[in-house]
């Protein structure tokens, strides 16, 4: 356990990293101490989106589900920069937006072809359609999917969010302690 | 090599009993064997093959060398040696069909035995049922691997170890009569009179006792995991995946089964991953299983970014060096009495002195978080968390999550005194969430 820490290439080190920094910045905005709690509604709607980006970016495009969660959290900021009239945020983002939506696209459109050939073998599947349903929603960018690789999605998402959740307890933890 | 296959396929269908027509060309001479492979009518380039050459010319040579050598029972043996060549032909189409994800590679390969069978069958004028067998095997959509199965069982075991593909036999039974139990009602058609076809074939084997018993399973329709265990297994593992005895060969079903053994496989890793998952049995069970576990999951991280949003690190500085390992070091040390500490900590966020609390848990500390504690005074803490009574809510329940029990009742105690109601205002106050 240790050592795994240590390591600085483990995904458990990469998302620490990552998401203190992201979480520093955060704090770093507006003392808490006199935030109502619509502010620290909002604070918490940072965090989660730092935390889901931080993972995200630890896998990279690895994982369709983090390139999914990625495309997702970058198209909406550059909606919410495009409303608020930031264009030269637009623009650095949307080169690197650029990139990974296609990449994306690409593979939705590849994903979607293969799904849609496959579809003809799924009526023996018919009794886990309403699982694979749900699980397709609760994973991001499951929709495309098979259930085979859906499954595949699922167990390294499984394997994510469990490093997310004890990262961020110990991290709470820390805090708590101050 | 679609069409070519579909070309040949027409081929064959057009003369269902009509291999009879051919019936005259190629008499039960043992010539006519090695004839067959020459004859002019094919116009399926199938010599251009090499892989086919190859077989070819050995079992030209061969069967000339064993019709000439046997005697008696001129029909049964053709028939063996018809079924060999024929077995080794479908070795051949088998492995070039399988090496590629398509059913067929090449028009050449693919069509050769179905166009070698019609003529091969000739010979066969003491087994009348096999020219009705014949055109079944139009069926197959090109796979031939159903007809190794049969003509493999014919063949003695001496001629077996030359043939390739009974290593084969077992993994395809198994395949097979796997495949069998989930089979559509529009190949179980299919099926039922390859099986017929099968106890047909086999009735003039030697084995015809074990295959018969065999194929009466498979006739069935019962799933039966019978392996043909005649077989010299010389189990040499293919990637590709074979037809197995008693099923539909074709790409559809190959593909189908492929997927659902992969699918199996990966409900077992994640049966690992997901705790408390090894009780639970079958693929609807598992799967609620693990959207319940990502649900929690999920809900999980949503509350302690709630919970970091709430709390506050008044030493930002000292987050820097949190980044660092050192931190990691010292979160890595502390398993499950950060839980409790935790768990101390949050009751103190409700107003409670945590001054008799520290020294009590200053000795777990490492270095570090001790020095958080002198850090950070006692009345910034509470200034942090007065304000956020109406988000106690949240806190606590980020403690439900904790299934120690010792946190339980360290929370219960530091909660008791506040809101025992609470816990219900939690759930409502979640949902709105």
């Amino acid at each position: 356990m240790d050592s795994q820490h240590l390591n600085p290439s483990t995904l458990k080190s990469r998302f620490t990293a990552r998401f203190l920094r992201a979480l520093i910045k955060i704090n770093a905005q507006k003392p808490i101490s006199s935030s109502s709690p619509r502010e620290i509604f909002q604070r918490y709607r940072r965090i989660k989106v730092a935390a889901d980006k931080s993972m995200a970016y630890s896998v990279r495009s690895r994982r369709t589900w983090s390139r999914a969660t990625l495309w997702k959290l970058q198209s909406r900021s550059r909606r919410r920069l495009a409303s608020s009239g930031r264009r030269s945020s637009i623009k650095t983002r949307t080169t690197t937006t650029t990139t990974t939506t296609t990449t994306s696209t690409n593979h939705r459109a590849a994903i979607v072809e293969k799904t849609s050939h496959e579809k003809e073998n799924k009526e023996d599947h018919v009794g886990l359609a309403v699982q694979a349903e749900e699980l397709r929603e609760l994973v991001p960018g499951g929709e495309s999917m098979d259930l085979c690789n859906l499954l595949d999605e699922t167990a390294h998402y499984i394997k994510c969010l469990t490093t997310q959740v004890q990262v961020m307890k110990k991290i709470a933890n820390l805090y708590s302690l101050e | 090599m679609a069409e070519g296959l579909r070309t040949a396929e027409q081929q064959w269908n057009s003369y269902p009993f009509g291999i009879e027509m051919q019936r005259h060309e190629l008499n039960s001479a043992s010539e006519k064997v090695g004839n067959c492979f020459f004859n002019p009518n094919w116009d399926n380039s199938m010599v251009q093959s090499g892989s086919f050459d190859s077989s070819l010319s050995s079992m030209v040579s061969s069967s000339s060398a064993i019709s000439n050598a046997e005697t008696v029972l001129p029909g049964y043996e053709h028939n063996m040696v018809i079924r060999k060549l024929i077995g080794r032909l479908g070795n051949d189409y088998n492995y070039s069909s399988y090496t590629s994800s398509q059913p067929l590679i090449k028009s050449n390969n693919a069509n050769t035995p179905l166009n070698i069978i019609p003529k091969l069958n000739l010979p066969f004028s003491s087994d009348p049922g096999f020219s009705e067998r014949a055109p079944r095997f139009s069926s197959f959509n090109g796979e031939l691997g159903f007809n190794r199965n049969e003509f493999q069982a014919n063949i003695p075991d001496s001629k077996r170890g030359s043939l390739l593909l009974s290593e084969n036999i077992p993994r395809q039974n198994n395949v097979n009569s796997r495949k069998r139990k989930s089979i559509p009602s529009g190949k179980a058609e299919e099926t039922p009179s390859m099986a017929a076809a099968d106890s047909k074939i086999v009735a003039g084997a030697k084995r015809s006792k074990k295959d018969r018993a065999d194929e009466e399973h498979h006739g069935n329709g019962e799933k039966h995991n019978k392996v043909k265990s005649k077989a010299a297994m010389a189990p040499t593992e293919y990637v590709h995946v074979r037809a197995r005895r008693g099923q539909a060969t074709d790409g559809h079903s190959l593909a189908e089964r492929v997927r659902r053994e992969k699918i199996s496989e990966r409900m077992k890793l994640l049966q690992d991953l997901v705790p408390g998952c090894n009780k639970v049995t079958g693929k609807a069970l598992m799967l609620d299983e693990i959207i319940n576990y990502v649900q929690s999951l999920q809900r999980q991280v949503e509350f302690l970014s709630m919970k970091l949003a709430t709390l506050n690190p008044r030493m930002d500085i000292n987050m820097e060096s949190i980044v660092s390992m050192d931190m990691f070091r010292c979160c890595g040390s502390l398993p499950s009495t950060m839980f409790s500490i935790d768990s101390s900590a949050s009751a103190f966020g409700f107003g409670y002195e945590h001054q008799q609390r520290v020294p009590m848990h200053n000795g777990e500390y490492d270095n570090a978080e001790a020095r958080f504690f002198e850090n950070s005074p006692n009345l910034g803490l509470r200034k942090t968390r007065d304000p956020i009574d109406d988000l106690t809510d949240a806190n606590s329940q980020v403690g439900l999550f904790w299934d120690d029990d010792d946190l339980h009742s360290i929370v219960q105690m530091g909660f008791g005194q506040n809101q025992p109601q609470s816990y219900q205002g939690m759930v409502g106050h979640r949902s709105d969430m």
